[in-house]
């Protein structure tokens, strides 16, 4: 009954930032911190393509738009799906993961809706600070199409980013712990479009493109917002792409979950 | 500490670091990808330059190369390690052990990371400079000087981070930590973008404080950036920044064992 399910989610959400009141200091200083931490490269970005005018023929303010964009995907995505993602091997290994199931929530449902990340405001106030920052430097007019457009492309990043923290979490049904790997898929190769992948190695491009669409968050977008014509050689189409390829690579990461949780619930613990 | 002592804390490093070699294989993909960006964006803003600020694309080359073989050795954990053991306490029972704790920990990470180099970024590191051949002229006193100087760097890292660790205790917390020396070693230490291209205003902030000394300088020595005078300034001001953090780091140390002692942690 989707009336019901609306009102366990808001009775979940209540919950949880009741929690978080009660340790509002840390939760504060926590994002204080990140708030400072992402300052901080946004900055040295800044300092470094300044200095040397552009970078790839990218302005300053141009890269600092792809890293705002591609923060605001990543915090969104992480909203929904990181503590499913991180809570997922204790939940597997205490056998609470188990009693899930049988649950009127699918499992991940309940994971997503039980406990919202709180831990992405940070991200969020510095990310829309700088992209703000970055389209007032660019004379960027939004107006209201552009706005609602921009809203859309960031839907589809955040389905792109959010899918990586499910995917990523699948390993852990049968692996101790996903940490490396999450660094690795999430962090890493995602700082790699920080900068317009036109930098790179055309392998790195074709990976970004097509295996893991990181690509489609802000790079491609971005050429339609920034007036830019570099599609990499690949059809000028996937600049408006992001949407499309943001559901299409959601469903490959549910099809991995429910891949995972078919072979967990198979083998029986 | 005694030789011997030193020798077996570090082995049990080593140790550490081959069983979570899982871990290592890992990271040597981490390292990999992280040289591809960086020599990627120093391929791209070099494009179309020669020298900026007389800083070349090969010397930037062999600035980031050597900066990441130099991470590990002085990205330490130890800030976590030291926080988490006073915040559950634990720390009661290292401060039972009969060899400085501080001490042990060092040669602790040291034997660890030893593995961590040699197995996940030496490779990497060689394996760019293979493919990219930086022309570059490395004296044989710049290397020699390199050592010591990135050997004090690694000092005033750890007692750098192990304070940070030390002061968490104050506030029972310990996850911000990592984020905010983050943000500062981003910031000051010129290991990302070098100080070289700093705005003047920055620039002088960061001459004056201690991070940049821990990469940056012994780096700026190695390939070649570096007067003769300022050498030797950066050796004096890499000893006298130590000597006033071993200071800082004891008050902090006895103010955190004597809250533990009459708290019970």
């Amino acid at each position: 009954m989707r009336v019901r399910r609306l009102a366990v989610y808001w009775a979940f959400f209540l919950a949880e930032a009741r929690i978080r009141w009660q340790h509002r200091t840390a939760w504060v200083l926590m994002r204080v911190s990140q708030i400072l931490s992402y300052g901080a490269a946004f900055l040295m970005i800044y300092i470094m393509v300044e200095k040397f005018g552009s970078i790839g023929d990218w302005s300053a303010p141009e890269v600092l738009f792809l890293y705002a964009v591609n923060l605001i995907c990543y915090a969104l995505g992480g909203f929904f799906f990181q503590i499913p993602s991180d809570s997922l091997p204790n939940l597997v290994r205490s056998g609470e993961f188990d009693l899930l199931m049988v649950r009127p929530l699918t499992p991940l449902e309940f994971l997503v809706f039980r406990q919202l990340s709180s831990g992405y405001a940070g991200h969020l106030v510095i990310a829309v600070i700088v992209l703000g920052l970055s389209v007032r430097a660019l004379g960027i007019e939004l107006g209201a199409a552009g706005m609602g457009y921009l809203l859309l492309v960031i839907v589809g990043g955040s389905f792109i980013h959010g899918s990586m923290f499910l995917i990523t979490a699948v390993p852990t049904f049968w692996m101790v712990q996903n940490q490396a790997i999450r660094s690795i898929l999430q962090y890493q190769m995602s700082s790699f479009v920080r900068y317009p992948i036109s930098i790179y190695h055309r392998i790195v491009q074709v990976v970004l493109t097509f295996v893991v669409p990181y690509g489609f968050v802000s790079y491609y977008p971005a050429q339609e917002f920034l007036g830019r014509n570099e599609f990499l050689g690949f059809a000028p189409i996937v600049r408006y792409l992001s949407v499309p390829v943001g559901v299409l690579f959601f469903f490959v990461a549910l099809g991995i979950w429910r891949w995972g949780l078919r072979r967990y619930s198979g083998t029986g613990s | 500490m005694r030789s011997a002592v030193i020798r077996r804390v570090v082995a049990t490093g080593f140790r550490r670091g081959l069983a979570y070699r899982g871990n290592a294989y890992l990271q040597f993909i981490a390292t990999v990808l992280n040289l591809v960006i960086m020599t990627s964006i120093w391929g791209a803003l070099y494009a179309a330059r020669g020298a900026v600020e007389g800083v070349t694309y090969d010397d930037m080359i062999v600035f980031a190369v050597v900066n990441a073989v130099l991470m590990p050795l002085t990205g330490t954990g130890v800030a976590w390690t030291v926080s988490s053991r006073f915040v559950d306490g634990s720390i009661a029972d290292d401060l039972l052990r009969p060899v400085s704790y501080k001490w042990y920990l060092f040669f602790d990470e040291l034997g660890e990371t030893i593995f961590d180099v040699g197995l996940t970024v030496l490779l990497p590191a060689a394996a760019t400079l293979l493919i990219i051949r930086p022309q570059i002229d490395i004296g044989f006193a710049q290397l020699l000087l390199f050592f010591p100087s990135a050997a004090l760097g690694v000092l005033i890292a750890f007692t750098l981070e192990y304070i940070l660790g030390l002061t968490s205790f104050w506030l029972r917390t310990a996850f911000y930590l990592s984020w905010v020396s983050g943000a500062l070693r981003e910031i000051l230490s010129g290991r990302f973008v070098p100080l070289w291209f700093y705005p003047p205003a920055l620039a002088a902030v960061a001459m004056a404080l201690p991070f940049r000394l821990v990469a940056f300088a012994p780096v700026a020595i190695l390939i070649g950036r570096t007067t003769k005078t300022d050498i030797l300034w950066t050796f004096l001001a890499q000893l006298g920044w130590l000597a006033a953090l071993l200071v800082v780091e004891r008050i902090v140390w006895r103010r955190a064992v004597h809250v533990i002692t009459i708290e019970g942690g």
